[in-house]
């Protein structure tokens, strides 16, 4: 799988590299046992400062997408969920919703709109509990 | 008749002016003459014209060296003369070729700069993580294939040196002079008589350490097309490991008849064609091998084509000192891909490429420092 960094983006280079780790798990490139390059390895791929992947690597560790083994090789982890974790989310996510609501969309337009990004991520390919969609 | 040392002179001579005039074609399209370039400019027809301009003045380059060699053997009068020369006209022939490149990149530079070829350019990078950790490093058992036939040769050669010692005369030859003739004689010993099988012993190190290093070197895919040259460089890591087995083989044989040689089995005038011809060999596969593969293996034709992706890596050629010498500080890369040849080199700018110079000037200065004191 490929990861690339974008250096017009106005999104920081290490938010770039973490969502694209979070996107490879969510789409099962990447799953539990998986191993990712050390960071000055993909520093010098990318021909970037090796702090910077670093940072990115030390999120997804924060946010528990990965750990850190004895040789300290960042291993994807097993996939974990929590009461916290899901408050969080919801509360990122209501601020989204609230974005297309405040803006006049349909609550219809937003649960379609919702679902086809869903798709994107690859969950439907995964698990086949969704097929026609909800109307 | 020309003595066998007088060809491996000449095939090296030839063999730079190949490749100097062949390597505008090896480099990857989006970076002719060590210009970073968008991909929709690969084809300009500027770059046509200054690949002519640069083989013509590589060819005149040729004809003057060549005028120079002949000119300088017959004034010698001598068969060694071609050799004596061998160390400074190589030198001084790639660098003329590389102020030929120098002068070919600068008009490149001046015309990219002036025509705006990289405004409004998307600059990424992207690296590749593999889905199984091993999948892209060839099987261990791929550099089993070439260290076992140099680890074979190096058997037969100790074996030989030791069944046929007892017969050896009280002096032996330990070197051969540009004629085929031996020019330097020292006392029998073990040590004397084995010294081609110890110099085995340390090409295989030089082989077998570039062959691991190769084999894991990881670079900077092209963003434009990062499924070809995530193929192409797989191709070319595995290319440049059996291009060092072939090094690895056919000089381990031409030491193999050295060896030969010194034990008296061979006679001087097969001996001396067989030293020659074997690096000879493996000079000319290895360049054919090369020519196919091209740096980062560019010439490797991928099966499917792959559109651009809209995004181009970004323009570092103000990191390359005169268009040869990478320095970039925020680089954390140790080891870079030649901007122009083959292979790589290293980033000036990381503390352990100073490591690896004092490592090779000790390695050049300490023979000659034992020799002389």
């Amino acid at each position: 799988m490929f990861i690339s960094i974008d250096f017009a983006d106005d999104k920081p280079i290490y938010l770039q590299i973490h969502d694209q780790v979070i996107d490879a798990i969510a789409s099962g490139k990447m799953f539990s046992g998986s191993v990712l390059p050390s960071s000055r390895q993909l520093a010098a791929e990318f021909g970037i400062n090796f702090h910077t992947v670093n940072k990115a690597y030390n999120l997804l560790r924060e946010e528990r997408y990965i750990q850190f083994s004895r040789k300290k090789t960042a291993v994807v982890s097993e996939p974990s969920m929590n009461e916290a974790l899901l408050q969080e989310w919801d509360n990122r996510e209501r601020t989204l919703l609230a974005e297309l609501v405040a803006r006049g969309v349909s609550r219809q337009d937003i649960v379609h709109r919702v679902d086809r990004l869903l798709d994107t991520v690859g969950l439907s390919v995964e698990n086949g509990s969704k097929g026609g969609g909800q109307p | 008749m020309m003595f066998p040392y007088g060809i491996l002179a000449y095939a090296v001579f030839l063999s730079i002016e190949v490749i100097l005039y062949l390597l505008p074609g090896w480099m990857p399209s989006t970076v002719p003459f060590g210009v970073r370039i968008p991909p929709e400019f690969a084809g300009d027809p500027v770059l046509v014209r200054l690949r002519h301009q640069y083989r013509k003045w590589v060819v005149v380059l040729g004809l003057a060296m060549g005028l120079l060699l002949s000119l300088a053997s017959r004034l010698l009068q001598s068969p060694g003369s071609t050799m004596l020369l061998s160390p400074f006209l190589p030198l001084l022939w790639i660098i003329l070729g590389y102020a030929v490149y120098y002068a070919t990149r600068r008009q490149l530079l001046a015309i990219k700069t002036k025509q705006g070829w990289y405004e409004g350019q998307r600059a990424a990078a992207v690296a590749e993580i593999p889905e199984r950790a091993d999948t892209d490093q060839p099987r261990a058992g791929s550099l089993w294939l070439w260290i076992l036939p140099m680890i074979l040769i190096a058997s037969v050669t100790l074996l030989l040196t030791l069944w046929r010692y007892p017969h050896l005369p009280a002096v032996l030859p330990t070197h051969f002079g540009p004629g085929g003739q031996p020019d330097a004689y020292a006392r029998k010993s073990v040590t004397v008589a084995l010294n081609p099988f110890f110099a085995q012993l340390g090409l295989f190190v030089i082989i077998g350490l570039t062959m691991a290093f190769a084999n894991r070197m990881h670079t900077p895919l092209d963003p434009a097309f990062p499924r070809t040259s995530s193929v192409q460089q797989r191709v070319f890591r595995r290319r440049i490991v059996i291009a060092a087995g072939v090094m690895g083989i056919t000089t381990a044989l031409s030491l193999l008849t050295a060896e030969l040689m010194v034990l008296d089995v061979l006679s001087l005038q097969i001996g001396g064609w067989g030293i020659v011809l074997f690096p000879v060999l493996g000079l000319v596969v290895t360049t054919v091998i090369v020519a196919r593969t091209g740096q980062l293996g560019s010439r490797v034709q991928v099966e499917a084509a792959e559109q651009p992706t809209g995004v181009v890596a970004r323009d570092d050629d103000r990191f390359w000192k005169g268009g040869v010498f990478y320095y970039n500080p925020d680089d954390p890369a140790f080891w870079v891909p030649k901007r122009f040849g083959v292979g790589w080199t290293l980033n000036f700018a990381h503390p352990g490429s100073w490591v690896v110079i004092a490592v090779i000037l000790l390695a050049v200065v300490s023979p000659v420092a034992v020799h002389l004191f």
